[in-house]
């Protein structure tokens, strides 16, 4: 797993990034960007993509809505189970505010990143 | 004027003694090769030639007491030491010469001080150096049984004769008497050496130690140096009349002939017929800077060790058990001196799922030494199984298959018959998969087992194919407080993490704690290569083996299963290094990334919400989550939290151009 990836950190610039999440921050205080992107470690329990992959969200959201919405926008059957982490090695709490969760992970160019991948359950 | 020849000692030494030397280099001495005192005995000699000057080491050699308490009046003891060493190597280029020199240099030493007068059995003091090959059960070996060589060589005026030749029946019936009298008043140290007064005006023997023995003045009596004989040979003497002859010389240098009594007594037939008389010339002993000693023993007339093989004789269950110990001890010599071993064997492990990942748990779990296997499963063996699954075999398939848990455990035994294996052929209910009510009973009864098995179990290993049938045991597990290692598979990749548990300090989080909606009926809907576990073959056996390292791990952390999820760059670890929450690993990329996250309040499995509600209506609330598992979401608040990004989805705010491309919350 280890290194987050990001296709639109790849296809955006630095500064076209920066200026793109002030541009959100002041035009929708009270809310974060965040991309979240589909992890492209392995193959198997392939999701979809999500057709919209940033989001601007109320900072009193929890990662559950986030998830609950990542869920609704792939169409995911219930019976797919996935999880959602940021940087190399969190799992953010799922009851966790995403105002908490901006301020301890967001990249350096404003934007909080974070990854989706669909959970093994084969034995 | 002839020389006298002596028959030297042949060693023999019981497979017990080399138990007991194996365990105590594996648990005791391991790389320590430092001198150890060890006692060995022997008898006198008997009628069979072949048993002659036998001398043994058993079970007790290593301790005095042990050896004394084991000893009958028959038998004599002899003070030794061991130098085992660590490889064949140091057991090939130890100098002998110095070794024979040196321990006989002890014993002239102790002729010299009279301290043998005290202690006779110095005089029988010997050496053995060894080289144990564990791992084969092998064991070379050599003993010295050093004798000194006095300036000129013993000779005897006379030639030996039996004992009848010297005294009459009544005599010998007399010395019978009084020997076994002696040795039941005096210390067993003074049993092979002593002396025997003949006044022959009374015509009667008497028997003194050395240490009360006062050179007779008395012209008319007959002192004879007596000493316990292993030698069975009617022309030689035993081996430690060598030493013997010596130490009495120097003690009573008078004297220009000594007559020993070469005592050979039948055990237990009270026959001293085919006891000797020998004279023997004063000898002197050499400078001790000129002293020679021999004694290293022949093996086939032949300067060289001995092999024991034990591999052989052992018992094979007890070879198997000592062989798997001994592999594991090894590590606590140099590599994780800590290990707990006991700890590890008295671990009892359930494993839900006889699968891949249940086979290679079992096998990684055995390779530790940990043999409490229980499994479940409610399949049979199928023709696809043996190849993927290593407790089962082409034959297991035949004839409908066999009962899949059933036969792991039997399987568990072929591989090591010590194991405690067993097994349940339980069908696991899971939510969102309802059943009629004829089927309550069945499903309650297997809930009951299901229950009953991980409240006697110590670790719940979660290997089952979908994740719904983990639910139960995640619950289960969470409400009786006990470890679970879930381990899961995707198609080139796997999960293996362990559960947090109610009173954990900052609680990690289950299997079910990252995501947001309550298990289902997976199966349903799906297509064969949806259905079954389609894998890349080595991610079972990867995630079989790390789900039991994780465990080994977090016992060997002295916190255990509290203990704090480790994670790159973390200071908190075990005696065994990391203790991850969870590994997340890639067979497409070969890595694994350690991730770790909290436990949810909202938990379809582990929440309070849930446990509560379990705990308060048991069956019946398993019941309804079985036949409709909505109802978890319910309990937890999830639903709402669900109804609440729909109604987001539906009730999208106005969005001016500029922020088309995003989804707003
Ligand atoms: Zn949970």
């Amino acid at each position: 797993m280890g290194i987050p990836n990001s296709k639109y950190k790849e296809q955006t610039s630095f500064s076209d990034r920066i200026q793109e999440s002030n541009r959100i921050k002041s035009k929708h205080p009270g809310r974060v960007p965040v991309v979240v992107e589909r992890y492209q470690g392995w193959s198997g329990e392939q999701l979809p993509e999500l057709k919209r992959s940033k989001f601007i969200i109320k900072e009193c959201f929890t990662m559950g809505h986030l998830m609950s919405m990542v869920r609704e926008q792939m169409e995911l059957r219930s019976d797919q189970q996935m999880f959602l982490f940021c940087g190399r090695s969190e799992i953010p709490p799922t009851a966790v505010p995403l105002s908490h969760i901006y301020s301890r992970y967001k990249d350096e160019d404003g934007f909080l990143y974070i990854q989706y991948a669909g959970e093994s359950a084969f034995g | 004027m002839s020389l006298v020849q002596f028959e030297s000692f042949t060693s023999s030494v019981d497979p017990d003694y080399w138990y007991e030397l194996e365990n105590k280099k594996l648990t005791e001495f391991k790389l320590d090769n430092t001198e150890r005192d060890i006692y060995a005995t022997y008898n006198t000699g008997g009628e069979h030639e072949q048993v002659s000057s036998r001398i043994r080491l058993s079970r007790g050699a290593f301790n005095k007491q042990d050896t004394f308490n084991t000893m009958s009046v028959y038998d004599f003891s002899s003070p030794g030491t061991l130098l085992n060493s660590n490889t064949m190597e140091d057991f090939k280029n130890l100098d002998k010469k110095a070794i024979i020199k040196e321990v006989a240099k002890k014993i002239y030493d102790s002729i010299v001080s009279g301290d043998w007068i005290n202690d006779p059995t110095l005089l029988t003091r010997f050496y053995l150096i060894s080289y144990a090959e564990l791992k084969q059960h092998v064991f070379y070996h050599w003993f010295a049984f050093p004798a000194i060589t006095p300036t000129q060589a013993l000779t005897s005026p006379t030639s030996s004769h039996l004992i009848g030749k010297t005294f009459n029946e009544e005599q010998v019936e007399q010395l019978r008497v009084a020997y076994d009298m002696y040795r039941t008043d005096n210390h067993i140290r003074d049993r092979s050496f002593f002396v025997v007064v003949h006044n022959q005006t009374s015509n009667t023997l008497t028997i003194n130690s050395f240490s009360s023995y006062k050179e007779e003045q008395s012209s008319d009596s007959k002192v004879y140096f007596a000493f316990a004989d292993p030698s069975s040979l009617e022309s030689h003497p035993g081996w430690p009349l060598r030493n013997f002859s010596l130490a009495v010389s120097h003690r009573f240098p008078t004297h220009s002939v000594y007559t020993f009594l070469c005592i050979r007594e039948i055990p237990n037939k009270r026959d001293l017929s085919r006891s000797l008389f020998i004279d023997i010339n004063q000898a002197t002993l050499s400078d001790p800077s000129k002293m020679v000693a021999v004694g290293w023993e022949k093996t086939l007339n032949k300067s060289r060790p001995k092999i024991a093989d034990m591999g052989q004789m052992m018992d094979p269950i007890k070879l198997a058990e000592s062989s798997v110990r001994l592999n594991l001890e090894l590590m606590k010599w140099r590599m994780f001196p800590s290990l707990d071993l006991n700890k590890l064997s008295n671990t009892k492990c359930l494993l839900v799922g006889a699968g891949t990942l249940g086979c290679h748990v079992a096998r990684n779990l055995m390779a530790w030494g940990c043999f409490n296997i229980t499994f479940i499963d409610r399949t049979k063996v199928s023709f696809s199984n043996p190849v993927r699954q290593p407790l089962y075999e082409y034959v297991d398939c035949l004839n409908g298959g066999a009962n899949k848990a059933q036969c792991a455990a039997d399987h568990v035994k072929k591989i090591y018959p010590n194991a405690n294996a067993n097994a349940y052929s339980l069908d696991i209910p899971m939510p969102g998969h309802p059943y009629d009510d004829s089927h309550k009973e069945a499903v309650q009864s297997h809930y009951e087992q299901m229950n009953e098995l991980i409240k006697s179990h110590d670790v719940i290993y979660l290997l089952t194919d979908t994740r719904e049938s983990r639910w139960l045991p995640t619950l289960l597990a969470t409400a009786n407080d006990k470890i679970v290692i879930n381990a899961a598979l995707g198609f080139d990749s796997y999960l293996v993490m362990r559960h947090g548990q109610p009173n954990h300090t900052n609680r990690l989080g289950c299997y079910f704690c990252f995501d947001v909606v309550a298990p289902v009926d997976s199966t349903k809907d799906r297509t064969l290569d949806q259905q079954c576990t389609v894998t890349r073959p080595g991610v079972s056996a990867v995630a079989g083996s790390l789900a039991v390292e994780l465990l080994v791990a977090m016992l060997h952390h002295k916190l255990e299963s509290n203990a704090p999820a480790s994670i790159v760059g973390s200071q908190d670890q075990g005696e065994l290094g990391f203790i991850p929450h969870q590994i997340r690993g890639s067979m497409s990329n070969f890595q694994n990334a350690l991730m770790t996250g909290s436990a949810y309040n909202q938990c379809t499995a582990c929440s309070d919400a849930i446990v509560k509600e379990y705990k308060k209506n048991g069956f019946d609330f398993l019941h309804k989550v079985f036949n409709r598992s909505k109802l978890l979401e319910e309990l937890t608040g999830l639903d709402q939290l669900q109804q609440k990004t729909q109604g987001m989805l539906d009730e999208m705010e106005f969005i001016d151009e500029d922020d088309e491309e995003y989804q707003f919350m």
